[in-house]
């Protein structure tokens, strides 16, 4: 079965019996493509891995990729006239950022992909879009910053695009009034970063005892909790706040990252993140590297079909997570559902030689 | 933000004294300083678990200091060698107790010292600064006190300027980045500096000894090397980062495979103070190498990953996180390596050679490099002579009489 015979399937319709040969078998393939197209990772293969001759008989056996390597190298599986567009990584607390490199066909592999998950939550009609950001973000500098490679994937999903917060962050609320009176009652779709929205959304309403009746919206939001853990606001806080301030009655985290393009994990009705057909995920010890079972918690390793113009289809993340379940959902999708954690506690600095870079970092 | 560890109660830089004069070297005072600090550290139970600490009052002990006077005075002879005045010394933020060996060989040969601590620095450093405060407030220590200066703060040009314009000697720890930040702050015309860049060491094993090495021998070895590779997380300039294996290779490949055994089981029994960050830090140097260098690596297990070197230019620190990453190199001969030894190597660790083979080498072939050469198991002890400095002779200026 090739990429295009899946895409023409519902994105959660497989179980494990049906979709783990298929993930294997193009996996493999890919890694092949990649150590012909991509010479820095035909070297990994034949350092890190003895050279990787076998036939990788599952998926923990694939060899797996570290995704920080993507800040430290320029990792592409196709010619540099051929990329189409350049990701990067948002970048805020680390100096370096991931380099991805996107050809024609991976690119649009992309937008197909992103449009079948969103169309499994979203329905295939356009709803108008309410962004939880200020315009600026997708224009410039910023343009192919993950936060506007994220509005933009979106975009497609909405109509009457608005954006309500201006370059400093402040929430215009006679634009979100505008918005509001013009679609109130009917279905609209709201996207913005999960610190974005409790902060400069959430927080700026609940300031000034602003009730919104949202609850034919749908929320979708992205980016991490760490920020917010920090504020002691987890994902049961988050919904339940946001609901007692605009009674918005769908709320959708996903987790995903610019390094893997496809894996874009949407949470479900029962909280929990779901793996596509096009992409999976696996958990290893964090010390070891060995793969663990259902329910315990480590690494989170990311499989994905699309990314044919560079080696980031067995990509192995600095985020703790666990695999919940398989095929087994309250909510009726197959295939793996897990939880995120967060990221890797990082270590602290030791040595001679760090006067310097300790206080600068 | 600038705070005075001591003198208590300085307020700010401009009314702070320090006496400029320098006491006679080896003044018993400063002496006694140095071993009351030492019986602290010993006698306390609170210092007892860091194996830092202990090193440190090894090292400050009465009969060490003795053996320092000895041989100042023995190489001195008729000459005259007086402290240069005020010594400025900036310490490195997480090795907690070098800035205690920078300060006293200074204070030895008689000089005032003027201390920069960081104030990211460690809860060792807390408790060394303690102690040594609570001895400055005995009042035999009373003719020290306008000689110490412990002051904490952050980059700060303007307070490191006006120390740099204080003192006689300025002393900088901390590596390459420190080193080029503090430079370009101006120095007092007559002052001199000592700087410690950044350095990377290696163990250099005799593949024959080691294969003819009884089992308690072997032992012993793993034991020190294990301490050597392992202490400071492996990130200390004087830690061993690579093996050089001298030998023929199908003895290299014995000794190896030997070494290997012993040390990874001694590893995974000690289990080494390492986060599940520092082994995703091993992976990504592992595919940086295999990316750059050609390097192969391998992984006996999570506190364990090897890297073999097909050249030895690519032994550098830029991929090398510490925390049990090894680099490995094979030569016939020590004699092939010197000419590929660059300014960037410090200690030489070694076992199954001789100190006067190892004198000889070093006399013949001039490398570069190489500032200390020591067995196995003393990569990490301080010592007066560092990094190519006699720093008991460094920190005194010599007056000429004739």
């Amino acid at each position: 079965m090739n990429l295009d015979t899946l895409m023409s399937l519902s994105p959660y319709s497989l179980t494990r019996d049906q979709k783990e040969p298929l993930l294997l078998e193009g996996l493999r393939a890919l890694t092949e493509h990649h150590r012909r197209e991509c010479a820095p990772y035909a070297r990994i293969l034949e350092g890190v891995y003895g050279g990787y001759t076998q036939d990788a008989a599952s998926l923990e056996a694939l060899p797996f990729v570290p995704v920080r390597l993507f800040k430290q190298f320029e990792l592409r599986s196709c010619p540099q006239e051929e990329v189409l567009k350049t990701l990067s990584s948002s970048g805020t607390t680390s100096q370096q950022r991931s380099k991805i490199y996107l050809d024609r066909d991976t690119a649009a592999l992309q937008s197909r992909v992103l449009v079948k998950i969103m169309q499994d939550f979203l329905g295939k009609t356009r709803l108008p879009m309410l962004i939880i950001d200020t315009p600026s973000t997708i224009g410039g500098r910023h343009a192919f910053s993950a936060r506007a490679a994220g509005i933009m994937g979106l975009s497609t999903f909405g109509r009457d695009h608005t954006y309500v917060l201006d370059d400093q962050m402040h929430l215009d609320v006679d634009a979100l009034e505008r918005f509001v009176q013009r679609h109130g009652g009917g279905p609209m779709l709201i996207f913005g970063f999960t610190f974005m929205v409790w902060q400069y959304f959430y927080q700026p309403l609940k300031a000034a005892h602003r009730h919104l009746d949202l609850s034919e919206a749908i929320l979708i939001h992205s980016g991490g909790w760490k920020s917010l853990i920090d504020q002691a606001v987890d994902n049961a806080t988050f919904k339940a706040a946001l609901r007692a301030q605009t009674s918005i009655g769908r709320i959708h985290d996903f987790y995903g990252m610019v390094e893997q393009v496809g894996s874009i994990f949407v949470e479900c009705e029962e909280g929990h993140l779901h793996t596509p057909l096009f992409s999976d995920v696996l958990i290893r010890d964090p010390m070891s590297f060995a793969p663990l079972k259902m329910g315990q918690s480590g690494l989170i390793e990311l499989f994905s079909l699309l990314p044919r113009s560079y080696p980031g289809h067995v990509l192995l993340s600095e985020d703790l997570g666990v695999v919940l379940g398989e095929d087994d959902c309250a909510c009726g999708r197959k295939g793996k559902y897990f939880k995120v954690h967060g990221r890797l506690p990082k270590t602290e600095l030791r040595g001679c030689s760090d006067t310097h870079a300790q206080e600068h970092a | 933000m600038i705070a005075f560890i001591t003198p208590r109660g300085a307020g700010d830089l401009a009314s702070l004294r320090i006496e400029n004069t320098p006491l006679a070297p080896f003044d018993p005072r400063s002496c006694d300083f140095i071993v009351a600090l030492s019986k602290t550290l010993r006698e306390e139970a609170r210092f007892r678990p860091f194996a830092e600490f202990a090193a440190l009052a090894f090292w400050m002990r009465e009969a060490h200091i003795k053996q320092l006077r000895q041989r100042f005075e023995a190489q001195m002879g008729e000459r005259v060698w007086i402290g240069r005045g005020v010594a400025f010394h900036i310490a490195p933020t997480n090795v907690d107790t070098i800035f205690i060996y920078s300060w006293f060989l200074s204070m030895l040969c008689g000089n005032s010292n003027i201390i920069r601590i960081s104030p990211n620095s460690g809860a060792q450093t807390t408790m060394l600064l303690e102690a040594v405060s609570s001895l400055l407030d005995e009042p035999r220590f009373e003719p020290l006190r306008e000689r110490i200066a412990i002051i904490r703060y952050g980059h700060d040009d303007a307070v490191t300027h006006t120390l740099s314009q204080r003192c006689d000697v300025r002393v900088i720890w901390g590596g390459d980045a420190t080193i080029a930040a503090i430079r370009a702050i101006a120095l007092k015309p007559t002052a001199v500096e000592l700087a410690f860049a950044d350095k990377f060491s290696f163990a250099a094993i005799n593949a024959d000894a080691l294969l003819e090495a009884d089992e308690a021998a072997l032992a012993s070895l793993i034991e020190r090397f294990y301490n050597d590779a392992y202490g400071f997380a492996q990130m200390a300039c004087s830690s061993i980062r690579m093996i050089v294996w001298i030998g023929k290779s199908a003895q290299n490949a014995k000794a190896q495979a030997r070494f290997w055994e012993l040390l990874s089981a001694h590893v995974a029994h000690k289990t080494p103070p390492m986060a599940p960050a520092d082994v995703m830090n091993k992976f990504v140097a592992a595919c940086a190498m295999a990316i750059d260098a050609e390097a192969p690596s391998e992984r006996p297990n999570p506190y364990v990953s090897r890297t073999a070197l097909k050249r030895l230019s690519t032994f550098d620190a830029t991929h090398h996180c510490g925390n049990g990453l090894f680099y490995e190199y094979h030569c016939d001969t020590l004699e092939t390596l010197m000419p590929q030894i660059g300014k960037k190597y410090q200690t030489m660790a070694y076992f199954g050679l001789t100190p006067e083979y190892l004198r000889t080498l070093i006399r013949s072939h001039r490398p570069l490099g190489i500032d200390r050469i020591v067995p196995i198991g003393q990569s990490l002890d301080f010592s007066d002579v560092w990094d190519g400095f006699d720093l008991l002779r460094s920190f005194c200026r010599e007056v000429e009489v004739r």
